[in-house]
């Protein structure tokens, strides 16, 4: 459950009563009891638990203006060696290249164990605390606690200071060990208005929000007996505590979007700066403001228009138009795939400018579908970008015109019949965008059409299997001929996986035959069709006295349905629906005859569809199979049912056709 | 300090019809100025298409404080220069690797792609060192996973400098007499790309290598390399005084072993609190790949890497007068070859041998779950160099045998009407598979712990598993593994029959004798034996029972056994799977396949029937 709020100058004050066992929460003090704890009291698995975790973020006076101030201090308790890895600590920290940089500082850390009765600290050697560079502008501060095992106790603290008025710390409250308690304090001033998302909070054990005590100065002000002197003014910081108790581990399921979408936390965003004036300035208020910022800005509205004139130099020299539309947006989209190349990186701006990207012809997501839209538009289309959220980012929420929860942008090209193209994936037709984008919304940045639109993955994809089986009458062999055709997402995730590779092929069709003596693909160049490939070679069939036994299906199905879990708590996201389909011929080898078909079976509800047949036409048996997974994306209610029909599928999927000896 | 070229891994795609990407040449070129050495590498790619540009992407980890000079310049299909990158234009960021926390050296990211096809990159990388132990270590593959089609190494060593040669699958060389030096040259052409095989040596191996060993070095202190002992030597040297105890540490010794005075108990105490209370964690700064952390420096951090670890364990022992050597060993579950006769850096692991009366204790440092006296397949069956100043000396550490890697199942399974059954499994694991569970008990918790031990026991077919561990001892190499599980559909209806399909074996695919490439290493023994009893209730009365055929499979490279017996109420099965530790020179991949496809072959085909009568 999500909630906006915004930082009002109310005094609101709730405190839940502490449901969580009462611990030291001093830095530096510990009690033998805590160390003698055994396991914990909210979850007697976990391999250790957070004691407390508490942060502080305030803003302080500096010399042309403030920092932001974040004092953080965490204590963990460790049961098993399982999660010895605690004490490995690693903070990053951002440095701009331009002289503005966060820094890192009082960075203490601790670990206490039991040695008989006597409590044993210990600290970080000197020169134990390492600096190392990631990226370009991130950094970490690293080191390891000394002297943890199990059983003990560690703790450390540390204070980030950020010029950054953005970078207001967000809190995680929950994480993979239960925590018993942990509470964020953000004091805010005047001049700087944030809001705030909460993500899996029903209730905060503590909120409350209260005026500090301090009386603190802006400007050139002075009280005197002839009243305020001077332009600046007297404050006080609004300070807001959020608060929670016994919060479970997050546990990891499969086919879930990111771990990001669920976990407890809360992130701030900077929305409005105030004036001493007493004029504003909104950062983001609506999404007609952040529209109109992304079409300002330097790395995005501006990089549109500076990569116009490459894309007309591309148009003009080399690239040769129809005159039908949707042939030219195939052809677009695929010259920027096949002559750009993109390095991998995610964002919804641009990092090099046009002509750096003009040049090396090798850019992030942004560079890569910004100078698309210009080809686009420089032929004379439409097209719009639209910013959207990976599904590794995390999930947009439409409540909250919040820049930073967007990472991405892809094209929607085309008015009357529009579509989305993305040029970064060259195995993917024109008109498909990479499976990472599909993460329920993305908004449209336009001076007029701005907006949201669906970007839900309503396509099926859909695997065809042809398979042929020719059993020996006098051996436990049978010839196979197998051919598959994929199309759509399943066709990509193919292509990408075996490419034309017969090496990687044959080992992905291991479990379905036991000797391959021949295989191909058809269509690897082909983005926009299907992807074939064919396998021909040799299976083991079951013999038993007179009885032959056939499994159709070669194993291409899992016997074993993925979804294990008895109950689920977050949605099963596939990623797209999709369809396997299967024809089978089976050869009855002389002297057999049928002894047990597949039993036909025909199913279908609002999540799967099920159809089966089976028949025998001289000495062929002919089996016209399907199933059906109709969502991209099921809910937890869904879960038990989608959870039968998969078993049920594995099932079905993995029986066998038996015949016998026919008698003289 | 290091100076390999790191890679990203890529796939080969081998598109038909389509010229794939290949390094066309790979040059080399030595020089020793005084006593700096110089290392100059050309490397010249031809780069075909999008599907090479996995090709593209080094990683190159570097000495912060010598900073290689790289130059790329990249050639269009007529070879005219399209631009030129040096140092400047490539990111550089820490060196992160898996197993180290934290690091000095750097890393720079050389993108070497461009956008028009074909194209040709010459890269030139130019390094020096003033500290070494290797003249060369050289291998003329770039990227073991793209075919070369020339490679040359060149050194020209001064006369006056001694030098040992180690080289493996390398023919021959040619060597120029100078004034003052000799120029040595190895040319290779043509050489295909290397891929990894099940059975099969250590890649390192597998590929041509040449190490040229100056008998006389300076790294970090004076060494030399004439002999193992004065190899062993310059070790020693490194660990000179740093197996001392803090005070506090020797009050904490004298307290574990107070009034113990048997000596192998005294060791298994010390080694115990070792594991108890250390952890892995590596920080490799300066010297730090070879030169180990003081004992004081863990006595204090309480974590350190294998050479810190080792030399804390020496400490331990050394302070109740108990003597111990550092042994320098290669690591890994393939055993690479040490060649004996050239006294080299040659190992990547540090373990402990201390000698008793009559037997030497081995002891691995690094982990908490080890047993006492317990060398694994990490470490087992392998040349390693026993430091001890001027008595230094090549050793072999123990193999494993048999009854240390013997894996016994038993299970009772009971069948129910409606085809499903329960199973109720005991096991006693020895060998590689209990030490991987001993590991997953220690590191995991919750579902994951469980998922592991399911995926590892081979019991994935099975539902609603629930497993136990048993270490019944800490000096054991065995644990007992309790499982509970069910399956729906354990009896099939396969017309007018139904067949149960005993529990199987898991073996590894092996691919056809006509792809394999590699000679057949087996580095220890694997030995299964599994007995299931399958109890039917109405067994007599309702079914005529056909029992899978008895069998015994002799082969030169294991056997394999099944025993079935009906008794009254179930059917007995004993399978029993041995493999013998191996390792051929010649191509006995043959006969390997062709005993482990029988095995599968029996394993599929053989159940048990039950016809109702």
């Amino acid at each position: 459950m999500r909630k906006l709020l915004i930082l009002v100058l109310l005094l609101v004050t709730k405190t839940a009563p502490l449901m969580s066992q009462e611990y030291q929460k001093k830095f530096g003090v510990v009690w033998k009891e805590e160390l003698e704890l055994k396991a914990c009291p909210i979850d007697p698995e976990a391999g250790a638990m957070v004691v407390f975790d508490e942060g502080i973020s305030k803003f302080v006076d500096v010399e042309d203006g403030y920092e932001i101030e974040f004092s953080r201090v965490k204590r963990i308790k460790i049961f098993s060696e399982s999660e010895l890895e605690q004490a490995e600590i690693a903070i990053p920290y951002y440095v701009d290249g331009y002289g503005r940089t966060e820094t890192l500082k009082m960075i203490q850390a601790f670990s206490y164990n039991l040695d008989g009765d006597r409590v044993v600290k210990k600290g970080l050697e000197k020169g134990a605390i390492f600096d190392e560079q990631i990226s370009k502008h991130w950094r970490l501060k690293k080191f390891a606690i000394p002297n943890v095992r199990a059983g003990s106790i560690i703790e450390y603290r540390y204070v980030l200071k950020t010029p950054f008025h953005y970078n207001l710390p967000d809190w995680e409250f929950q994480s993979k060990i239960p925590t018993i308690h942990s509470q964020y304090t953000v004091a805010t001033i005047p001049f700087y208005e944030y809001s705030f998302i909460t993500q899996g909070v029903n209730d905060f054990d503590v909120y409350h929000s209260e005026l500090s005590d301090e009386v603190r100065k802006f400007g050139n002000f002075s009280d005197s007996r002839a009243g305020n002197v001077g332009n600046g003014i007297k404050f006080q910081d609004m300070v807001y505590t959020y608060g929670m108790n016994n919060v479970p581990a997050f546990k990891d399921e499969t086919f879930i979007t990111s771990i990001d979408d669920y976990i407890m936390k809360i992130d701030f965003q900077l929305s409005v700066v105030h004036q001493l004036n007493g004029s504003r300035n909104n950062i983001i208020t609506t999404w007609e403001e952040l529209n109109k910022s992304m079409l300002k800005h330097e790395d995005f509205g501006k990089y549109i228009k500076s990569s116009s004139k490459y894309a007309r130099q591309l148009l003009d020299e080399e690239i040769v138009l129809k005159e039908n539309a949707e042939q030219n947006y195939a052809i677009l989209i695929d010259y920027v795939k096949k002559n750009f190349s993109w390095n991998g990186r995610y964002s919804k701006y641009a990092l090099q400018s046009s002509k750096e990207f003009f040049k090396t012809k090798k850019g992030n997501v942004a560079e890569m579908n910004l100078f698309l839209l210009s080809l686009l538009n420089e032929a004379g289309y439409e097209a719009f970008p639209v910013i959207l959220s990976s599904r590794e980012h995390g999930k947009i929420y439409k409540d909250y015109p919040f820049v930073h929860l967007f990472d991405y942008v892809v094209v929607m090209v085309g008015k009357d019949r529009p579509f989305l193209a993305d040029a970064t994936e060259p195995q993917l037709p024109f008109n498909k965008i990479p499976l990472r984008c599909y993460n329920d919304d993305g908004f449209i940045i336009h001076k007029s059409l701005s907006g949201w639109i669906n970007i839900k993955n309503t396509s099926n994809s859909i695997n065809f299997s042809s398979i042929k089986l020719t059993p020996a009458k006098n051996s436990s062999k049978m010839d196979i001929e197998l051919t598959k055709i994929a199309y759509g997402y399943s066709g990509y995730l193919d292509r990408v996986e075996y490419k034309n590779d017969k090496a990687a092929l044959a080992n992905g069709l291991q479990s379905s035959l036991l000797r391959i003596d021949e295989v191909s693909t058809t269509g690897y160049k082909k983005k926009g069709g299907y992807y074939k490939t064919k396998a021909i070679g040799q299976a083991n069939t079951e013999v038993y006295g007179d009885i032959l036994a056939v499994q159709p299906f070669v194993n291409i199905v899992a016997d074993k349905s993925a979804l294990t879990q008895e109950t689920r708590k977050l949605p099963v996201d596939f990623q797209y629906a999709q369809t396997e389909k299967f024809l089978v011929t089976v050869n009855i080898p002389a002297g057999f005859e049928p002894s047990a078909l597949l039993k036909d079976v025909v199913l279908e509800d609002d999540l799967v569809k099920i159809d089966l047949k089976s028949t025998v036409k001289g000495s062929v048996v002919t089996i016209v199979a399907e199933y059906q997974y109709k969502k991209a994306v099921y809910s937890p209610s869904e879960y038990p049912k989608l959870k039968q029909h998969s078993d049920h599928i594995a099932k079905l999927f993995n029986q066998s056709l038996v015949f016998k000896k026919a008698t003289p | 300090m290091r100076f390999v070229l790191l890679f990203l891994m890529g796939v080969v795609a081998n598109t038909s019809g389509y010229t794939f990407a290949q390094v066309i040449d790979y040059s080399t070129k030595v020089t020793l100025i005084k006593d700096r050495k110089r290392v100059l590498e050309e490397v010249t790619l031809q780069i075909n298409g999008k599907e090479d540009l996995w090709l593209t992407e080094y990683y190159l980890p570097y000495d912060v404080s010598n900073e290689p000079e790289i130059e790329a310049q990249f050639l269009d299909a007529n070879g005219l220069e399209i631009k030129k990158l040096k140092n400047k234009h490539f990111s550089k960021t820490s060196d992160f690797s898996y197993d180290t926390f934290h690091s000095d050296d750097k890393i720079m990211h050389l993108d070497l792609s461009w956008h028009t096809y074909p194209y040709k990159i010459k890269l030139s990388i130019s390094e020096e060192y003033d500290q070494y132990l290797f003249l060369v270590n050289w291998s003329p593959y770039f990227k073991f996973n793209a075919p070369t089609k020339q490679a040359t190494l060149q050194i020209e060593i001064p006369n006056n400098i001694s030098i040992a040669l180690d080289t493996n699958r390398v023919d021959y060389y040619t060597s120029v007499e100078m004034e003052n030096s000799t120029q040595f040259t190895w040319k290779f052409k043509n050489l295909e790309k290397i891929k990894g095989e099940s059975f099969a040596p250590p890649l390192e191996t597998l590929m041509p290598y040449v190490r040229v060993v100056p008998q006389s070095f300076n790294y970090k202190v004076q060494g030399n390399a004439s002999s193992w002992s004065d190899f062993g030597n310059w070790v020693h040297q490194l660990n000179m005084g740093k197996d001392v105890l803090t005070l506090d540490e020797q009050l904490k010794v004298d307290a574990l072993l107070n009034g113990v005075t048997d000596k192998k108990e005294q060791v298994k105490i010390l080694y115990y609190y070792l594991q108890d209370v250390t952890r892995y964690i590596n920080v490799d700064i300066g010297y730090g790949g070879l030169e180990p952390y003081p004992a004081s420096y863990v006595c204090k951090n309480k974590f350190g890497d294998c050479k810190a670890l080792s030399v804390f364990m020496k400490a331990l022992l050394k302070h109740k007068g108990i003597e111990s050597f550092l042994v320098d060993i290669h690591a890994g579950s393939k055993i690479k070859r040490i060649n004996k006769n050239v006294p080299s850096q040659q190992f990547n692991h540090v373990i402990l041998a201390v000698p008793l009366e009559t037997d030497t204790l081995w002891l691995e440092n690094t982990s908490s779950t080890t047993p006492f006296n317990y060398l694994g397949t990490f470490t087992q069956n392998r040349l390693g160099l026993l430091v001890d100043g001027h008595s230094s000396r090549l050793v072999k550490t123990p193999a494993l045998q048999n009854n240390e890697v013997r894996e016994h199942y038993v299970y009772e399974v009971n069948i129910k009407p409606d085809h499903s059954a329960t199973f109720q499994v005991k096991a006693a694991l020895k060998g590689p598979l209990a030490m991987q569970l001993k590991s997953i008990d220690a590191n995991l918790s919750g579902l994951a712990k469980k998922e592991y031990l399911i995926q590892e026991l081979n019991w994935t077919a099975f539902e609603k598993t629930e497993v136990g561990l048993e270490m019944p001892d800490r000096d054991s190499a065995k644990v007992k593994v309790r499982a509970v599980a069910k399956a729906s559909s354990f009896v099939r209806d396969l017309g007018p029959l139904s067949i149960i399909k005993p529990v199987s074996f898991k073996l590894d695919p092996l691919r056809d004798p006509s792809e394999r490439k590699q000679t057949v290493a087996v580095y220890y023994p694997i030995h299964k034996i599994s007995e299931a009893n399958y109890h039917l209730p109405n067994l007599t009365e309702d079914f005529e029972v056909k029992l899978p055929e008895n069998v015994r499979l002799e082969h030169e490279m294991g056997y394999y056994e099944v025993i079935c017996k009906k008794l009254e109420r179930s059917i007995l099965i004993k399978k029993t799977f041995q493999l013998y530790s191996t390792e051929s020179e010649s191509m006995v991949y043959d006969k390997l396949f062709s005993f482990l496809s029988e095995v599968k072959q029996y394993e599929a085909q053989n159940v048990i029937q039950l016809i109702k009568k």
